[in-house]
């Protein structure tokens, strides 16, 4: 598990196997840009959550095109 | 209301029968323990996503956090280890944190002077409070600021009842709880 919010963006992310990574929620058009192949796995609802949390797409992307380092630099999310 | 009359100095009506009221409010303690442990082991609607959070932060036990102070993940791990990583495992700490600021709440009411029904009142009212019945509910860290906040709260009536300077310090300790170099800033400034 690795994300850049809070606490997780300075537990970082591994050096390496990195190719396939699960991603969760994002936009698609986004996420194709940063993957050489995207595949919607599911699609998680649920009844309590607040409306934005739910119908959150899951996807694998295989091959990612982006550099983990340039994720953190953009994604750093503190709140 | 007589009940809640502030006491004279010296005046030792209140606390008389200190065993009735002390009695009374392990009554309303046990019974909100049992309420939360109940709830834990047979009820709740799974582990809230913020206490996975919590979980994987007291796997990195630290200092300090971005978003938290570090005492609550410690008393994660402690949770984790003594109890089991499970729903009703996490949540007996929280749970014990409802009680004993039930007694804290008790032994405040009890101190301004109040008589049993002061005190069951007060009991009752921290009880069901539903802020305080939420935060404990699940493990977060706002559950033991009730229990840091009470503490703080019956120091500072005992300070006021029995004028004892010492107390300025371990209420000093008690507020700087969250940053620990805190602890002599205001132990020294309450003092002043």
């Amino acid at each position: 598990m690795i994300s850049t919010h809070n606490s997780y963006w300075f537990w970082g992310y591994p050096k390496a196997g990195l190719g396939t990574v699960i991603v969760l929620g994002g936009d698609e058009e986004d996420n194709k840009r940063s993957c050489a192949g995207l595949t919607l796995a599911a699609v998680h609802t649920c009844h309590y959550c607040i409306p934005y949390e739910n119908n959150m797409p899951i996807y694998i992307c295989r091959g990612l095109r982006v550099c983990p380092a340039e994720i953190w630099e953009v994604e750093k999310n503190f709140q | 209301m007589g009940e809640l009359s502030p006491r004279s100095p010296g005046h030792n009506e209140s606390v008389s029968h200190p065993q009735s009221s002390i009695l009374l409010i392990l009554v309303f303690a046990f019974g909100i323990l049992a309420f939360h442990l109940l709830v834990n082991a047979f009820g709740g609607y799974g582990i809230f996503r913020d206490e996975f959070y919590y979980i994987a932060c007291s796997k990195r036990l630290a200092l300090g956090y971005v978003d938290q102070p570090p005492l609550a993940m410690f008393l994660m791990d402690a949770g984790r280890w003594l109890f089991g990583e499970s729903q009703f495992g996490i949540r007996v700490l929280p749970a014990f944190a409802h009680a004993l600021t039930v007694i804290l709440g008790g032994l405040i009411a009890q101190r301004l002077g109040g008589r049993k029904t002061a005190v069951a009142l007060t009991c009752l009212a921290v009880s069901l409070a539903p802020i305080i019945i939420g935060h404990a509910g699940i493990f977060q860290m706002n559950a033991f600021s009730h229990v840091f906040w009470s503490l703080s709260g019956y120091f500072l009536v005992l300070i006021i009842d029995r004028s004892r300077p010492a107390l300025w310090i371990l209420l000093g300790l008690v507020m700087a709880r969250r940053k620990p170099w805190n602890i002599i800033r205001r132990s020294i400034h309450c003092r002043v």
